[in-house]
């Protein structure tokens, strides 16, 4: 079985969709290599203080990072923290999961291991109604099919899960470049960044945030 | 002869633009063109020769493909590397036996074991970095991709085929995808599904126009590549891969339906019926779009079909 002839439109336009296509695959990959998430104001400049705090994992250093709702930083190190990858904030003390096993560190002082090895905090209760009417899709979440975060991210760049304060008022989210954004649900000020996450490291946004009561 | 160039004289000379004396003529000579040739034996051995081969190797990589899944976790990597390197040296050893054969079966059977060999020579390739320098998956891509090139460019020069198009096209995209993954800290699907798009698109562009050939299985498999990339950037950026989907989809229908060729236009239509209610759905909503998005499929694929239909009576 032969081909047909290529008809002399083809041959003119074929090599121009050709390199028009591969001209913009490459721009598209630029911007979704390069390209990052409008969202880029520390909460420390937000002009806002969040009713929580929340616990991070600094594992490339071995430190356990309790961030204040106005993005002030304690830092707790400890050389058994190195490559600890999921960490649990009770309001007294922080529960690790680290290579060495277990941890219980006291923000600010010692750090220790966990007894009884399990983990015994008890997470505040989930809103699942709400929860259940919150929505990820991309960069955008929703509550309600309402936004309530917007990251103006290239693909690959968007929120990974995302969920909301007990009243309702406020959705904390983690992206794919490894940051944890707060804003206010009514959007009557802009998101912010409220900590990062190491590459290896992962945050229950549930279990690592105390939201006050 | 066939009926349609019957029907078609029979027609012509009612209508009175073809006088009776000519119509002969042309049945003669269609009769005399359609008349089976000497019975040849040498091509019916061929065929069957061709058949035995693709059974008998259907059926050995089988086996072989069982005796090594038993043994491959004990083998030793130079024990693999052994296996990929003595496979691929019967393969081309096979493909030299039969590389005189200017056409028929002989030389499409010549042509898969070539391809095939060029496979056993990516996967010899791989064993082999793994079995001495352990790099990262990524660089085994990159490498691979960069040692197949050379091999699969220069059997498709010689012996473009759908095999040596398959080979070649895998070659490019590992290669290119390997380099990503170099180069950037994270292959994520979006990265994966544009370039599987882009490339896709620029290959079944390539054969479109005639500059990579055979034209058929490079648009086919250019087509297909392109539609894997939009559905995987779809995952992650629904509007846009559906899109460019979509656009690629109906230049296809354009193309396949304008110049009366089959695999673009019902590769077009494919590409209508997965990706149409995809955009409607993510357009306005599962409540709305669901019944929407089957109505849009279905007239796309209805209207692709009116239009090929016409086009072929507008040609018969």
């Amino acid at each position: 079985m032969t081909d047909a002839e290529p008809t002399a439109l083809a041959r003119r336009t074929g090599p121009v969709v050709a390199a028009v296509a591969l001209l913009l695959t490459a721009g598209l990959l630029a911007w979704v290599a390069i390209g990052e998430s409008d969202v880029q104001l520390p909460l420390a400049e937000a002009p806002y203080i969040v009713p929580a705090e929340i616990v991070l994992l600094d594992a490339e250093e071995g430190c356990v990072v309790l961030v204040d709702g106005a993005g002030e930083e304690q830092r707790t190190c400890d050389e058994r923290l190195t490559g600890a990858f999921n960490a649990y904030w009770s309001g007294q003390e922080v529960w690790v999961d680290a290579p060495v096993g277990p941890l219980l560190v006291d923000p600010g002082g010692a750090v220790e291991r966990a007894e009884d090895g399990g983990q015994e905090f008890v997470e505040p209760p989930r809103d699942v109604e709400r929860q259940a009417e919150l929505e990820v899709d991309g960069d955008v979440v929703r509550i309600g099919g309402r936004v309530v975060l917007d990251l103006e991210a290239p693909p690959g760049h968007g929120v990974n899960w995302a969920v909301a304060s007990p009243d309702g008022d406020w959705v904390v989210a983690d992206d794919r470049e490894g940051r944890v954004l707060v804003a206010p649900v009514d959007g009557s000020a802009p998101p912010a960044v409220w900590g990062t996450v190491g590459q290896d490291s992962y945050v229950d946004l549930y279990g690592a945030v105390r939201w006050e009561p | 002869m066939e009926t349609t160039v019957e029907r078609a004289l029979e027609r012509w000379v009612e209508a009175d633009v073809l006088d009776h004396g000519s119509a002969e003529r042309i049945r003669q000579f269609e009769q005399a063109r359609d008349e089976p040739a000497e019975p040849d034996e040498g091509r019916d051995r061929g065929w069957l020769a061709e058949g035995m081969a693709y059974v008998g190797a259907a059926l050995a990589l089988g086996a072989a493909g069982l005796v090594l899944g038993d043994v491959w976790d004990d083998l030793a990597a130079a024990g693999r590397l052994g296996v990929a390197a003595v496979a691929t040296g019967l393969l081309v050893l096979a493909a030299t036996v039969l590389r005189d054969h200017a056409r028929g079966p002989a030389h499409r059977l010549c042509t898969l074991l070539s391809a095939l060999a060029v496979l056993g020579w990516a996967a010899t390739v791989t064993l082999g970095l793994q079995a001495s320098v352990d790099p990262s998956a990524d660089l085994v891509a990159l490498v691979v991709g960069l040692a197949t090139l050379g091999p699969a460019a220069l059997l498709h020069r010689v012996r473009a085929s759908w095999p040596t198009t398959l080979v070649l096209g895998g070659a490019v995209v590992t290669t290119v995808l390997g380099a990503l993954a170099v180069a950037t800290p994270q292959l994520d699907a979006p990265l994966v599904g544009i370039t599987l798009a882009g490339l896709g698109l620029a290959w079944a562009a390539l054969g479109w126009s005639g500059h990579l050939r055979p034209r058929t299985p490079v648009e086919v498999t250019g087509l297909l590549a392109g539609g894997v990339g939009c559905q995987v950037l779809a995952f992650e950026a629904p509007v846009l891969g559906a899109s460019v989907a979509l656009v690629v989809a109906l230049a296809a229908v354009a193309v396949g339906v304008s110049e009366s060729r089959t695999a673009p236009a019902a590769l077009g239509g494919l590409g209508l019926t997965i990706f149409a209610p995809q955009l409607v759905v993510e357009l306005l909503g599962e409540q709305v779009g669901g019944p929407l998005a089957l109505l849009v499929a279905g007239l796309g694929l209805v209207g692709v079909a009116v239009l090929l239909l016409r086009r072929t009576e507008v040609l018969s």
